[in-house]
């Protein structure tokens, strides 16, 4: 019961985090900004979805396997964006 | 958990704006990535609501699929070949 709340929460908050991160992708004029706010706020958001599973499931086999998937996210998403960032730094500087 | 589902489909629908006015290719395809990440939330999401065990695999398969699409097309856009 308390764990389903919790779980609910976390949720809640890391689609928030989604939305304001949305919102930072369309205010922001250089795409060097656009990058920096979705690896911050994309990466943090999905993160506590993620992890929000988790403290709904607990130690079953969905939990952990959504566990997995926030480790994975909070390793890739910086790899991602700074290969994009460094193809746009490489087509600007031609 | 309605209130997580309304605020992800949300930002997916004001995602589509800068996938359609974006100047270059890159913002774009940035929007594209997004919106693909908003999409594995909304699936992790959904799995919980739905009590099923293999949705969870899709936002798995998901957050992979963003990051060998992404490293391919960085290196298509960045003029290199793939093996470079």
């Amino acid at each position: 019961m308390i764990s389903d709340l919790l779980g609910t929460g976390i949720i809640i908050l890391g689609a928030l985090f989604c939305l304001i991160g949305t919102v930072g992708l369309i205010r922001f004029n250089r795409i060097y900004e656009r990058f920096d706010v979705v690896v911050k706020s994309f990466g943090f958001g999905i993160f506590l979805i993620m992890i929000g599973v988790f403290a709904g499931e607990g130690f079953t086999g969905m939990g952990m396997r959504s566990l997995l998937c926030a480790l994975f996210i909070w390793l890739s998403l910086p790899v991602v964006i700074y290969a994009l960032a460094r193809a746009t730094h490489r087509i600007e500087k031609e | 958990m309605n209130i997580a589902i309304f605020l992800l489909i949300a930002g997916s629908f004001v995602c589509i704006y800068p996938l359609v006015k974006g100047p270059t290719g890159m913002d774009r395809f940035l929007a594209l990535v997004v919106l693909t990440l908003m999409c594995a939330g909304f699936i992790g999401v959904y799995a919980i609501v739905q009590e099923s065990d293999f949705l969870v695999d899709f936002t798995l398969d998901t957050v992979i699929l963003v990051f060998i699409g992404a490293i391919a097309v960085a290196k298509y856009m960045g003029g290199k070949e793939l093996d470079d």
